[in-house]
This record gives structure tokens, C-alpha cells and sequence, in this order.
């Protein structure tokens, strides 16, 4: 077989593995890692593997489709555009702004979002743009060759990001082997590998988060130097901790105390500490709170910034990343602040604009909001791009509901006839990584360029090439009469960014894509952050200016200086509270959900690749032995799983987890297997509607559900 | 004795804060939010009471340690209601000014 086509584009899921792409007769034909990049060193995960397949398969759109009669048709660009551009036009003059609404993903390229959040916010003047992605990253990865100890909060990193996992099992099997701890309520392959495994009861991380820097600061385990020198709120921590000792903790979480005291011990010694954090705590009950405790075991040890030591605050999808630093999920673009106004002038200077015309009366609206404001009607209309929230989101009748709604023009911008497509006004047919050209950036923060190989198929076209032209069709213009969208293609829309970025957090203004043709990625912002204890928390330039984290009220400005004049490191405090959903009589199990290795969000993609399909075809539950016991139920058999909200039917599969807990798998929806009515099998037909106070994230990881068997 | 009296008070306010509370949260079932924040804050608030009878009993006073209680016929139909109505924009002004009375009176607990 002869491999023709030069273009070795780099992209990526997942960890920001960079890979060549092979082409031929103009189709993808195999990827490799590329040896000589920063992040991957040439080794792939599955997902990257085998997951090119699915750009290449049969029922990718191809054209644009529209509703008409009830039924989605087939339709020109032209008429599926005007539909959306006649609608928005009728609401901004019926309704003004807040009628519509963006949510988008963390799988697009930084232009793309950038260009999405310059309409939203200058174009539209919407509060409402959120992407799929609500996390937050810190330091480098390179940390994890020097570590002495490593800790993963919550973070199932042999399932999520397959290469890191491998990086660390070299470490564990070499010499001068770290310490592992493993806070996961499951038993999963890094719970095993751990030296020490923590399994909390779900919705209780705070309370053990709580009980360990009250051990480390009762055993004076910390750097009073640092703590002095760099952050702000140590006796308000050292107050709110004060009462959780590892035996109240022990009681709360489940956990034995001794486990606890070791965790403790080896955080506390440790010399070179690294910590990761996923979805165990950011979607689970008092999800900020437990994340900020991690941030504050490496303020209190002095543990950031220096070779060894970090804290990765992960991402899960590839392009998360972007999603953040460009505005598209939740801040102004750059992390600028909306309740600072000098922000705000100044991106109204970058974008010639009137500052009025981008709105910062209030927190930008994050996606569970939007969606509460589509069922209560004042957005009329919401623009879907690469996501699918009649999977995604939890509770997905209340969902699908929202999105059938006749009233709510929906639009949808994907590569497949999704779940959420189905139920779509206007269907955007979209290109993906390798039928077009853009940057993205993992939660290292190594820009790798991702250029062309292959055309889309049929009338399918990038993200950028649509937001472009609807920013073109609707005719938005700057304070000049110019058009408000400067550039159509990625290189032009990476300069704007640049510029946008220039002497914030992520400056881009040292790249450009001419470098990042050559070889491996480039990270933004050098080798390490917060070097010598400094951070992007004076009062002139921080992101926010904080939240209350129980209750996510705004601070205001005045109380943000008075607190922290000097922009030191925030130690920031809460107390556990129970989660408002706990086992009940009725309900007597907590369920848990959460991904695998296989699988990638909704299986939009990995299920149409033959081999990630084979090795985790259909959804199952996890029961532990203890409790399968209880209810009689066998390896294999299928079982019903039951919420206040919804119920399932899957092959349950007995482990070595702890009692009490059940976990199912999120990413099974319906395209390719009957529907809620007939086999219900979303694991969020089940997961309750709540979300974090501070950081709006749903709570997948909390809530009450029953098993029985079915016969 | 005043102190009791002043410890009567507070409790009181306490009490009354955590029934509005919930009562909001039965109300706004349909606003997410509401529905869980008011719920933590109640809780806070129940709290609250229970610590104050610890004191008010140290003083040989008795005080009423819980709230009415949440629920029953009444919640039920305030919950329903939330329900039915939770396509129409409408309750989001209910909302506002419920919510400016709760201000009222977490800063009257607070003082009191």
C-alpha cells in the first residue's frame, strides 16, 4: 500500500497526544505519535488510535438540514442560514440579547471559540455562551518525572488519559518509586497501583480534604515561610478546619482513620509533591470547596513551581483548554475579568466596540442557567455546537423536553445526526481535525497546530467557516462600520487571538503558526507558572474576584482588596455539608457515574470505530460484591436501576469496590440502540439537577438510586 | 434575667429565617438554585437554633429548637405548584421580591 499526501497534521483527543495523520486517495488512512513532541513523546492512546475512523465514516453529514412539517430535511446552506439568521434577527428585536444563547464544547480549535465568544459578546451582546468544559488547570506535567509523591484526587487517569497513566507506571516500576495515594470511591486499576487507597463515600471530599490539612497543619507538616511570604487566609483555614479531625472524617467518608493519618503523613513528608484532580471532585457535592483543598496542600507545603512539585487541575477533552482562555465557557476572553471595568474597556478597545455592548452586568450565564432559561422562554434561541446535551446532561427527560420545545429554535452544529440532533430545528453539518486547520492547547498548556489532510465530506464546513459567515449574514459591525468578525480563515483569527491574549495569563503574542509547523508543540507562558510563589491574583488583573464557595455569591471588588491587596494566594475555607440527595429507604444507594477508556463523551465518534466499540459495546453497572449479594444479583445478569428521576436497564458487573456505591457509565445514548422509552440505558436518565454553587458544575458523581433485578 | 430574652430573640429570628427558607425552596422546586442553596442555608440556620437552646437552657429557659416543619400537605402543594408553572416566566418576579425579603431576614437574624 502506497501512503500518498505530505500533510502530517497534529491533533489530538484527550491529553494533547500529537500524531501524524496518514492519507490516501484523499482519505485518512492511520495516525502515529510523534516521537519528538513535548507531551506524548510518540505513544498514543486507544482513543487516538483508533478513533480517526469515525471521520471517515458513512454517516457523517453532509449537508445542511431543516425542520419543516415536523420532519429535519434536507436543505441548502443558504436556506438553513437564513433560518437562523431571520430568527435571531426577530428575537433581538422582539427581546433583545438575552434571547439567545451559544453552548458549545471543548472539541473545536482556539479560533473557532475565540470567534464564537467575539459574536456572542460583542456581536449579539449575550450573557449566555457557556461550553461543555468547567474546569481549571495549573502547572506543568513535567513535574511527574521528579515527583516523590503523587496523589490523585479523583482522577481515574488509567481510563481518562491513557498516556499520562502510562508515564506514571514507568515511574512507579522504576527507581526511586513514589509514593501513590488514590482518593476514588471505586476500585479502579489506579486504586490498585496506589499505595494507598482513599474511597470516600461519594459526596463527602470535603470532609476528608478537611481532616488532611488539619493534620498537616496539627503536625506543622507546612512551610510557615510560604505561607507568610505568599498567600492570604491561613488562620481563617486553620479556624474552619479546627473541628475535623481524621476520626470525624473517618465516620463521615467511610474511610478508616488510619488510611487517613498515612495519606496525611505522606503528603505531609513528602519532598516533591504532585497532585492531580478530575471529575471525582469537580462534579461531585461541594466540588470548588475539595478542589481549592488541593490547591491548599501544595500553599501550605510551599509545593508549587519548582521541579517535582505541581498540581494539575485536569482537563478531559481535548480543546478545554481554549474553551476558557478565549471566553467561550464563563469569563471575559484572556480571563478578563467582567466585574472589572478596565478589563472590559479594554477589550472593547481590541474589538472597536462600545463597552456597553459587551455585557458585565453579571456572571456570564453557564450552561445548566441556559437551559433553565430555554424552559422558562426567555431564550428563544440555542445554538449547539460539537456537544450533546440529550446525553450529557442530567436529567435528560427533563432535557429532551427542553429541547422539543416548539417555541425554542434549536441549532446544532456536529458531524453526526446526534441525540441532541434529532431534536434539532437546524442541523449544521461541521468539519472535524484532519478536514481543517487550528491550534489547540492541553491543560500543560502546549500549543500544537492541527493542519489539513483531508476535504470535509460532501457540504460539511469548519466551525470557523460557519460562525464567520453568520457573523457576515447578520451584518455585525465595530464603532467604525467595519465588519466585527476580521478574518475568515484559522492563521488570521490566531492573530486576533494573539493580540486579544497579549500580557494576560495565556499570552499567545510569542507564537505563531509558523512555529508551531515545526516539530513539537509550544507552551505559553515558558516552562513553569507561578515560579517564586507569584500568581495572577492582584486585584487589577485576577480572572475574578472570587466567590463565596458554598453559596458562589460574587465577591465584590472592594471586599476582594481589602482580603487580598497585595495578590497573594487566597487559602480559601469551607465546611462539609452534607449533599442535598442521600440514600434513603426508598432509594437506599448512591450512584456514581463517570467514563471509560474506550469511550469519549456521548460515543459520538468512538463507537463508530470498529475496535473502541468492540471493547465496550453496550452500557453496564457496576454493583459491589457486598451489595449484588444483598439484592441477589449475578455477574452478568441485567438489572434495573432506579431514580427519583429516571430509570436504566443494564448487564451489571460485580467489583471489589466498596459497598453502598453504584457507578455506571455516562457515555450511552441512543442513536445507535432504541430509545429512552423502549431500552433506556443514558446513565443520565438517572443524575439529578444540581450543580456546584462556585463553578456551575453539574453533580454527576451524587446521588440516590435503588437496583433490583430483572428477571 | 435579659439574656434569655435576648437569646429568645435571636432564635426567633433564626426560626422564622430557616421556615422562609424552606418555604422559597418549595416554591422555586423548579429553580434549581434556590431549591438546594435555601435548603444548605436552612440547615445552617436549623443549626443555629440548636446551638441557641443549648445556651438558652444554660440560663433555664426553654426555647422551640425546630422550625414548622417543612413539607406536609402545604409543601406539597407549593412544590406542585413549581412544577406546573415552571415553563412560565412569570415566578421569576415572585422570586425577586422573595428574595429582597429573605435579605431582610438573614440581616435581622444576623443582628439579632
Amino acid at each position: 500500500m502506497s501512503i500518498r499526501g505530505a500533510a502530517r497534521p497534529r491533533s489530538c483527543i484527550s491529553n494533547g497526544d500529537a500524531l501524524d495523520i496518514a492519507v490516501k486517495d484523499g482519505r485518512i488512512v492511520g495516525v502515529r505519535g510523534r516521537e519528538e513532541d513535548r507531551v506524548n513523546h510518540g505513544r498514543l492512546g486507544p482513543k487516538d488510535l483508533f478513533g480517526w475512523q469515525a471521520n471517515n465514516s458513512g454517516d457523517r453529514l453532509t449537508r445542511p438540514l431543516v425542520r419543516r412539517a415536523g420532519e429535519l430535511v434536507e436543505a441548502s446552506w443558504d436556506e438553513a442560514m437564513g433560518a437562523i439568521v431571520s430568527r435571531s434577527k426577530e428575537l433581538l428585536g422582539e427581546k433583545g440579547a438575552g434571547a439567545i444563547a451559544f453552548y458549545t464544547s471543548g472539541q473545536l480549535f482556539l479560533e473557532e471559540y475565540y470567534t464564537l465568544s467575539v459574536i456572542a459578546r460583542a456581536g449579539i451582546g449575550t450573557n449566555h455562551l457557556d461550553g461543555n468544559t468547567r474546569l481549571c488547570t495549573a502547572t506543568a506535567g513535567e513535574a511527574l518525572k521528579e515527583t516523590d509523591t503523587l496523589v490523585q484526587y479523583g482522577h481515574n487517569v488509567a481510563e481518562t488519559q491513557a498516556v499520562l497513566w502510562q508515564r506514571i507506571l514507568d515511574r512507579h516500576a522504576g527507581p526511586d518509586r513514589p509514593t501513590m495515594i488514590c482518593v476514588d470511591p471505586r476500585s479502579t486499576p489506579v486504586a490498585e497501583e496506589a499505595d494507598i487507597h482513599l474511597a470516600p463515600l461519594p459526596g463527602t471530599n470535603l470532609a476528608l480534604m478537611n481532616a488532611l490539612i488539619r493534620e498537616l497543619v496539627a503536625n506543622d507538616w507546612i512551610d510557615r515561610g510560604y505561607i507568610e511570604r505568599h498567600t492570604v487566609g491561613f488562620e481563617e483555614l486553620e479556624r474552619q478546619v479546627s473541628d475535623c479531625s481524621v476520626d470525624w472524617a473517618a465516620r463521615i467518608c467511610e474511610v478508616p482513620a488510619a488510611d487517613i493519618r498515612a495519606a496525611a503523613e505522606a503528603i505531609g513528608r513528602a519532598e516533591r509533591l504532585f497532585s492531580t484532580v478530575l471529575q471525582g471532585f469537580y462534579q461531585s457535592h461541594q466540588a470548588t470547596v475539595s478542589a481549592v483543598q488541593v490547591n491548599n496542600t501544595h500553599l501550605l507545603r510551599g509545593m508549587l513551581g519548582r521541579p517535582g512539585c505541581g498540581l494539575l487541575q485536569m482537563n478531559g477533552q481535548p480543546t478545554a483548554q481554549n474553551t476558557r482562555e478565549t471566553g467561550a465557557n464563563g469569563d471575559l476572553p484572556g480571563f478578563r475579568n467582567w466585574s472589572n471595568d478596565a478589563h472590559v474597556e479594554e477589550l472593547a478597545r481590541i474589538w472597536n466596540v462600545d463597552p456597553l455592548q459587551i455585557p458585565h452586568w453579571g456572571d456570564p450565564t453557564h450552561a445548566m442557567q441556559i437551559f433553565r432559561y430555554c424552559e422558562q422562554g426567555s431564550i428563544g434561541l440555542v445554538w449547539i455546537s460539537a456537544t450533546n446535551p440529550a446525553v450529557s446532561l442530567p436529567e435528560l427527560a427533563r432535557i429532551r423536553e427542553i429541547l422539543a420545545m416548539d417555541e425554542l429554535l434549536v441549532v446544532v452544529q456536529d458531524l453526526f445526526t446526534t441525540e441532541t440532533a434529532v431534536l434539532a430545528d437546524v442541523v449544521l453539518p461541521a468539519a472535524t481535525w484532519g478536514e481543517k486547520e487550528g491550534t489547540f492547547t492541553n491543560a500543560d498548556r502546549t500549543v500544537h497546530l492541527s493542519e489539513k489532510a483531508v476535504e470535509p465530506p460532501g457540504e460539511a464546513r469548519s466551525d470557523l467557516d460557519i460562525f464567520a459567515d453568520y457573523a457576515r449574514r447578520m451584518g455585525f459591525t465595530d464603532k467604525d462600520g467595519q465588519p466585527l468578525v476580521k478574518w475568515s480563515d484559522p492563521r488570521s483569527a490566531f492573530e486576533a487571538w494573539r493580540e486579544c491574549s497579549r500580557d494576560r495569563p495565556c499570552d499567545y503574542s510569542q507564537i505563531d503558526y509558523d512555529k508551531l509547523r515545526d516539530g513539537s508543540g509550544k507552551q505559553w507562558g515558558g516552562e513553569r507558572l507561578y515560579v517564586d510563589g507569584g500568581f495572577w491574583s492582584h486585584p487589577d488583573v485576577c480572572e475574578s474576584y472570587g466567590k463565596d464557595l458554598l453559596t458562589g455569591t460574587p465577591l465584590e471588588v472592594v471586599e476582594y482588596r481589602s482580603l487580598n491587596p497585595d495578590g497573594k494566594a487566597l487559602l480559601k475555607a469551607g465546611s462539609y455539608l452534607p449533599p442535598h440527595e442521600t440514600p434513603s429507604e426508598e432509594y437506599p444507594l448512591t450512584l456514581t457515574t463517570g467514563r471509560t477508556l474506550w469511550h469519549f463523551h456521548t460515543r459520538t465518534k468512538t463507537a463508530r470505530a470498529p475496535e473502541l466499540d468492540a471493547a465496550a459495546p453496550e452500557v453496564w453497572v457496576e454493583l459491589a460484591r457486598e451489595d449484588a449479594d444483598r439484592l441477589g444479583v449475578g455477574d452478568g445478569e441485567r438489572v434495573a436501576v432506579e431514580s427519583p428521576r429516571g430509570r436504566i436497564e443494564a448487564e451489571a458487573m460485580i467489583t471489589g469496590s466498596r459497598r453502598g456505591v453504584v457507578f455506571v457509565p455516562f457515555h450511552y445514548g441512543y442513536w445507535d440502540a432504541g430509545g429512552p422509552d423502549d431500552s433506556p440505558r443514558a446513565a443520565n436518565e438517572l443524575t439529578l439537577t444540581e450543580w456546584d454553587p462556585a463553578s456551575k458544575q453539574p453533580l454527576y458523581k451524587v446521588g440516590a438510586c435503588r437496583v433490583r433485578r430483572l428477571t | 434575667m435579659k439574656i434569655d430574652l435576648a437569646i429568645e430573640h435571636t432564635a426567633e429570628a433564626e426560626r422564622e429565617l430557616a421556615e422562609q427558607l424552606l418555604e422559597v425552596g418549595e416554591r422555586h422546586k423548579a429553580d434549581q438554585d434556590v431549591r438546594h442553596i435555601t435548603g444548605s442555608r436552612a440547615k445552617e440556620a436549623r443549626s443555629n437554633l440548636e446551638r441557641l437552646a443549648r445556651a438558652a437552657a444554660r440560663y433555664g429557659t426553654e426555647i422551640e429548637r425546630e422550625p414548622s416543619p417543612a413539607g406536609g400537605v402545604v409543601g406539597a402543594l407549593r412544590e406542585r405548584g413549581a412544577e406546573l408553572l415552571r415553563r412560565r416566566p412569570e415566578p421569576g418576579l415572585v422570586l425577586l421580591a422573595e428574595l429582597e425579603e429573605l435579605h431582610v431576614r438573614a440581616a435581622r437574624a444576623s443582628l439579632a
